[in-house]
């Protein structure tokens, strides 16, 4: 009956306008919905561990294996490195050089994803109370991963890197030329606004130039893999981001000093 | 107890609807990352939602409805109420394709699905465009062709979750069309 639906549809479509005005004028509405959903969320991602632990038997046995070899690699290349170092201090200590100061760190898990397929955020299960600001920088041992966007007492978002709306201002650790890098909701990244004739080449470190405030600058993002030009001979870069943002599971967020 | 029973028994299937809803919200949100293809996953939530238009009441379907949008608010990053609005739109849209048009059952709701899905990533490119924030035309495309292409044949084993869940045929309370 037509007169009976219109008295659902309207109620329905009224609660929903008010919904939506009560989100404008109180936002912290969907933090604390966040805050309360966070025990089963953990919950939830704990099982998912297990199960994928379980499902990726073999592809785990392969990257420990992998792993184990690189690992011995690296180790040698630390103690190489712990010479420079060393000597790197005593130099500073020479030319009575300030020291760069190491920012606090917190580490937190992911415990959830965006349902879309239209932005890349991930919920982490830290929040107000850790410490943890909107636009705080998040990296993993590897590389960038993006910045806290919302926050709530115990949850926080993430805006990843490779969402379309999130941009980092980044330099090629080499030749020092600066550019924009934006995502494009995949692997890749691209790096945009590379001036004609820019000293750019493949396999270049990329890293956030700190310029924008929002990222520590030398923050490794990732490497240069393809390069081409855009109109009136501008070029952009595709860059390899050096930590895989579609499976992430723990995070570092770098608190405000 | 008995009064659980009571309640449980006559309540059953807008119980089990919420729970097909949390699971369906929670798979959304952690498992179904871990199965992306091209960066891509299938949208459960909004094949769960477009069921429940074809199986409940208009009322259940429209509260069940409200429910989903909230979740895809609450967990997503666009301004809070947008999903919440055009969910409840989709939940009549499917109901509206379902009832004027009389061919096979099946095929209807996976082109009803596939609607959905199509407006559903228009609409939200159209909002995005308005607050500033466009998507590429080349991501657009490849989101909605993707996203449709592992949602409905996902979409046929949620149908067999609900008819072995809710059981229509003994279950008179169900408005089935």
């Amino acid at each position: 009956m037509p007169g009976r639906k219109k008295s659902l549809i309207i109620p329905s479509l009224i609660v929903a306008a008010l919904i939506l005005l009560a989100a404008a004028f109180i936002p912290y509405i969907r933090a604390s919905f966040i805050d309360s959903l966070h025990l089963p969320l953990e919950l939830l991602f704990a099982i998912n561990r297990e199960i994928q632990g379980i499902v990726l038997y073999h592809y785990n046995l392969v990257q420990n294996q992998r792993l184990e070899r690189e690992i011995s690699l690296v180790k040698r290349q630390l103690y190489e490195s712990t010479e420079v170092y060393l000597e790197n201090a005593r130099l500073r200590e020479l030319l009575d050089f300030k020291e760069k100061s190491i920012y606090p760190l917190t580490a937190a898990n992911v415990i959830g994803y965006d349902p879309s397929n239209l932005s890349s955020i991930i919920i982490i299960n830290k929040g107000k109370e850790q410490g943890i600001k909107r636009d705080c920088a998040v990296i993993t041992n590897s590389g960038l991963v993006g910045r806290v966007v919302e926050v709530g007492r115990l949850t926080s978002k993430v805006l990843v890197i490779n969402d379309i709306n999130s941009g980092v201002a980044a330099l090629i650790q080499r030749s020092r030329q600066k550019g924009l890098i934006s995502g494009t909701l995949s692997r890749g990244l691209v790096m945009h606004y590379l001036p004609p004739g820019a000293d750019v080449r493949i396999s270049d470190t990329v890293i956030t130039s700190g310029l924008s405030g929002l990222y520590p600058k030398g923050i490794l993002i990732g490497k240069v893999i393809k390069i081409r030009e855009e109109n009136y001979g501008e070029m952009f870069a595709v860059i390899e981001p050096s930590t895989d943002l579609t499976r992430l599971e723990e995070v570092l967020v770098v608190l405000p000093k | 107890m008995m009064i659980v029973r009571y309640y449980f028994r006559k309540y059953r299937i807008q119980i089990y609807g919420f729970l097909i809803l949390l699971f369906a919200t929670s798979l959304q949100c952690t498992l179904l990352n871990y199965f992306r293809i091209i960066n891509i996953k299938p949208d459960i939530m909004l094949a769960t939602l477009v069921m429940f238009s074809f199986f409940y009441s208009l009322r259940c379907s429209l509260i069940f409805s409200l429910l989903i949008g909230i979740f895809r608010d609450v967990l997503g990053f666009l301004p809070f109420g947008f999903n919440t609005i055009i969910c409840v739109l989709w939940v009549i849209l499917a109901r509206e394709i379902f009832q004027r048009l009389s061919i096979e059952d099946k095929l209807i709701r996976c082109i009803t699905l596939f609607i959905i899905i199509v407006l559903n990533n228009l609409t939200l490119n159209c909002f995005m465009f308005i607050i500033n924030k466009p998507i590429p035309t080349g991501i657009l495309l490849k989101v909605i062709f993707l996203e449709s292409l592992f949602t409905l044949p996902l979409s046929l084993m949620i149908y067999k979750i609900f008819i072995f869940l809710l059981n229509p045929v003994k279950s008179p309370s169900i408005n089935r069309l």
